[in-house]
């Protein structure tokens, strides 16, 4: 598996121009396309309102209005969960099974991004990569307001 | 003698910014366990934030004297908008009486209350009370609760639930419906043997 944090010129990555990282900025469906692609084992992204509503999601996923109502829901149950240990703002949900793993992060106080990935996926990476572009998505839940 | 402690789960449905967790907050004697967020798109219109998983609140009833029952009530409160709909499948497994609140002065959502309720009750068999918020009149509570398909018998609450007194009175109905289901099932116990 490639090593994330070295940038691999023979892999056949180009770097991206300046049009398309401005692109990304403003299109959550590139934001989202582009967590899928920096991590392996990721296979998909949804951005949601914290209310539950659909923003965006990337290619290969389904437009799933109740997902992100299961999302929503999911995080404003864990949000009153982490009082049990004293904290104020969550920060993610991980959820795990045979078959992969479900991970929701809070994007600010209104907007929840979920990632799903296989089993084998490194956390950690999603994280790094996820925190990398959180406040351009707290941005795009803010508009859609 | 007490003769005994009783637990008793609500469940408090309805359409969205009907008033249910107010309800729970105007009744509750423990701190009530809310899910709500900021509210986005045109529901931000209605109201600044919304339930989305559920609210959890108590009230106890203590007993007058040594030979009365304690009663514990737990109150579950459900999202009200279609999107969280299997949240109030969650929360609807085993309760012993239902609280379906709807806003009387929102006359645009009595339809989608209407399917709610036929849809919650579908498949219980258990006492249900309608508190109509923002209803002072109690023929007017009760024209609101036969719009929503319900029958004579269920009583229509009219109630202001930004009040805790109003609430009070939803609890005692509440109770009094729980009191007469208990009765039912021993007459009719009584009956079989």
């Amino acid at each position: 598996m490639a090593d994330l944090t070295t940038i691999d010129t023979n892999s056949g990555m180009t770097t991206p121009s300046l049009a398309s990282l401005l692109h990304e900025r403003l299109d959550p469906q590139a934001i989202l396309n582009s967590v899928v692609r920096s991590v392996a084992g990721v296979v998909g992204a949804a951005l949601a309102s914290a209310d539950g509503r659909s923003v965006a999601h990337s290619d290969h996923l389904t437009h799933d209005p109740s997902r992100a109502a299961m999302i929503a829901a999911t995080m404003g149950l864990a949000g009153q969960l982490i009082g049990v240990v004293g904290g104020q703002q969550l920060e993610e949900v991980v959820v795990r099974a045979e078959t992969g793993y479900v991970i929701v992060y809070a994007v600010g106080t209104e907007g929840v991004l979920t990632v799903l990935a296989r089993p084998s996926t490194n956390l950690h990476h999603i994280s790094t990569e996820v925190r990398a572009r959180i406040e351009s998505l707290r941005g795009v839940v803010r508009a859609g307001r | 003698m007490n003769t005994g402690e009783h637990t008793f789960k609500i469940l408090v449905t309805g359409p969205f910014a009907a008033g249910k967790t107010s309800l729970i907050q105007a009744i509750s004697q423990s701190p009530v366990v809310t899910t709500e967020v900021a509210t986005s798109g045109e529901e931000a219109a209605v109201k600044a934030n919304t339930t989305v998983a559920m609210d959890f609140g108590t009230f106890a009833l203590s007993p007058l004297d040594d030979s009365d029952e304690l009663v514990h009530l737990l109150m579950f409160g459900t999202p009200g908008q279609e999107r969280f709909r299997f949240m109030t499948d969650i929360l609807k497994a085993d309760v012993d009486v239902v609280t379906f609140v709807v806003d009387g002065r929102a006359p645009a959502t009595f339809q989608e209350a209407r399917s709610m309720l036929a849809l919650v009750m579908s498949d219980l068999r258990v006492p249900l009370v309608i508190a109509v918020n923002r209803c002072d009149d109690r023929d007017q509570a009760r024209a609101v609760a036969e719009y929503l398909g319900a029958s004579t018998d269920v009583p229509a609450i009219p109630c202001q639930l930004i009040d805790p007194d109003s609430g009070r009175e939803v609890v005692a109905e509440v109770l009094v419906a729980l009191l007469e289901a208990a009765e039912l099932a021993v007459t009719s116990q009584g009956g079989a043997s």
